[in-house]
């Protein structure tokens, strides 16, 4: 507490230098010799810590939720009765009234109107066909939150309603990894997303794979990922298979896509030339960071591992080298998501590997 | 298509230049909406130096770019004929050339040899990590890290250093001139004479060498 009050004492000094009354005790000997080293060490460290405090309060900014309003939403109106709004890109909504196992009946149809679609606070409707839209011609609703998969608004003579996303289709992301490969006793280490859409599978996966024993970098080749396709062997694999939504499955993709379409075209964010170590695991890091933050993007729904090379809570970044972070990374989001990790028979039921489609 | 060729005999690259592989060829926009190349139009065989920054900051790039503009003084007869200022957006989502141009224009430093460059993220982040990488992902995804850098490159030479944007503006000249064009063996003999003269005036007036 008292090297607190002391460090506190001392940026103020660093920031009011010019202050008369200020109750700065540094050094009571006054500077010199070993103690004038001392006080300028420890001036030089607080000027550091305050920089970079400045700095990283500007710039540590979480990237926001997207909205995405195309695609169906369901809203729960009885134990046996729903209705289904669906949104397409051009601005019509098609409501249709979902009852029992009976096919889903069509019951208005309206144009619609985001007022911000990126971060939306109103969306308006006018009806279009015979039949109204929450008994109404034109009415706006107000959004009051919303994430991948809902949507919670207030309707106007209705209250307060949320609507679930309604996908026919599947998302799942595997994060592979494993050490004692390559020379240097590091390994593969790479996400894959799957889409199950229609009975076929669609798999992308970028980061580091073995190609005959050499360390690679980019798309990574089927065999290399079919490789996976069972459950892990032993400590020196992990992999973590879960279910996502759409949502987020778009997010991991083109994370995926841009870090495939950087090794193909030469475009890496470290290369041999700018940096000073281990470019290709530097590269890596970056990709899995990116995947795996983009799943909470909307929503905590993992439980992840901050990565950000923040001590102490950063444990990762400070023991391991930066071959290592990937799989001790994806060993600890296992461990921390065990519960909603599929095991491999299940996984097999879920997505046909017969009818994997890779881009 | 000439007019790049011409320049590109005018301003020749050392022979040991990585161009660019590493500076990148990407397509950039300028505050007059001009498209150029990054690598064969901006740093090919020149002096530059680049900063990142962004139109709507309102904190330390205004300060850069201040300081920016007075060190352009201390350059001005070469700006634009062998040494440039490229200031790139770290925010191109929102940076338009048309708010770049209002950003130049508002701090009064759309000036001959001074870009404000906009384009692709993808590109922009890829010369980011290429001019100001550190090996160390936690700090160089934080663009703000790198807010308070200045790269100096001079590809005729194949040399390139960097300076602290909050350095002092005689530090950042300093700095900037480590990087001119190699001189004449005649031009260095007649500097280091006029510096020798300047210190044995101080050590006759002061006893020691004064900062030159």
């Amino acid at each position: 507490m008292a090297q607190f009050d002391r460090e506190q004492e001392l940026l103020a000094w660093l920031l009011f230098p010019a202050q008369p009354n200020r109750r700065v005790k540094l050094n009571p000997r006054g500077p010199s010799g070993v103690n004038a080293m001392k006080l300028k060490a420890t001036i030089s460290l607080s000027a550091l810590i305050l920089v970079g405090l400045t700095v990283t309060a500007l710039a540590q900014q979480p990237k926001p939720c997207q909205f995405n309003i195309v695609g169906t939403w369901k809203a729960q109106v009885s134990p046996t009765e729903a209705r289904l709004y669906t949104f397409d890109a051009n601005g019509v909504v098609k409501v249709l009234n979902a009852s029992g196992a009976d096919k889903p009946t069509e019951i208005a149809t309206a144009k619609y109107e985001v007022d911000n679609p990126k971060a939306p606070e109103e969306i308006s409707f006018t009806a279009t066909g015979k039949n109204r839209i929450f008994g109404r011609t034109t009415i706006a609703m107000k959004v009051t939150g919303f994430n991948d998969s809902s949507i919670t608004c207030q309707i106007p003579g209705v209250g307060e309603t949320r609507w679930t996303r309604v996908d026919p289709d599947r998302y799942f992301i595997v994060l592979v990894a494993r050490e004692g490969e390559f020379k240097d006793d590091s390994g593969s280490a790479f996400p894959v997303v799957i889409k199950l859409a229609g009975g076929t599978s669609r798999i992308d996966g970028a980061g580091i794979y073995s190609d005959k024993g050499t360390q690679a970098f980019g798309t990574v080749p089927t065999s290399a990922y079919k490789e996976y396709f069972r459950e892990a062997r032993g400590d020196s694999e992990t992999i973590l298979r879960l279910e996502i939504n759409s949502g987020q499955y778009e997010r991991a993709l083109k994370v995926v896509q841009e870090w495939q379409r950087r090794a193909r075209e030469g475009a890496l964010l470290y290369t041999n030339e700018n940096a000073l170590t281990e470019p290709l695991a530097l590269n890596n890091i970056l990709l899995v960071k990116a995947v795996t933050e983009t799943l909470n993007q909307c929503q905590n729904d993992i439980d992840l591992y901050k990565l950000d090379y923040v001590f102490p809570g950063d444990w990762i970044t400070n023991e391991y080298g930066p071959e290592f972070v990937p799989f001790i990374y994806f060993k600890e989001l296992r461990r921390r998501n065990e519960a909603r990790h599929i095991d491999y028979a299940k996984f097999q039921e879920l997505v046909p590997l017969a009818n994997v489609a890779i881009r | 298509m000439e007019r790049r060729k011409l320049l590109a005999r005018l301003f020749e690259p050392h022979p040991a230049s990585p161009g660019a592989a590493r500076y990148t060829n990407a397509v950039l926009r300028t505050q007059n909406d001009k498209e150029v190349r990054f690598y064969d139009d901006l740093i090919r065989g020149k002096q530059v130096m680049v900063n990142f920054m962004y139109a709507e900051c309102q904190g330390a790039c205004s300060l850069t770019t201040q300081k920016l503009k007075r060190i352009y003084g201390e350059f001005k007869p070469r700006m634009g004929k062998d040494l440039f200022f490229y200031s790139i957006t770290i925010k191109p989502e929102d940076d338009t050339p048309a708010a770049m141009k209002h950003y130049a224009q508002m701090n009064k430093v759309d000036l001959p040899g001074w870009y404000f460059l906009t384009g692709d993220a993808y590109d922009i982040q890829t010369i980011r990590f290429r001019l100001f990488g550190m090996s160390h992902p936690g700090m160089d995804l934080d663009e703000a890290m790198h807010a308070g850098l200045l790269r100096i490159i001079n590809d005729g030479r194949n040399s390139w250093g960097m300076a602290q944007a909050y350095a002092s503006e005689k530090s950042i000249v300093k700095r900037i001139s480590w990087h001119d064009p190699q001189k004449s063996y005649g031009e260095l003999a007649r500097e280091y004479r006029e510096v020798q003269k300047q210190i044995d005036r101080d050590v006759k007036l002061y006893g020691y060498r004064r900062d030159i």
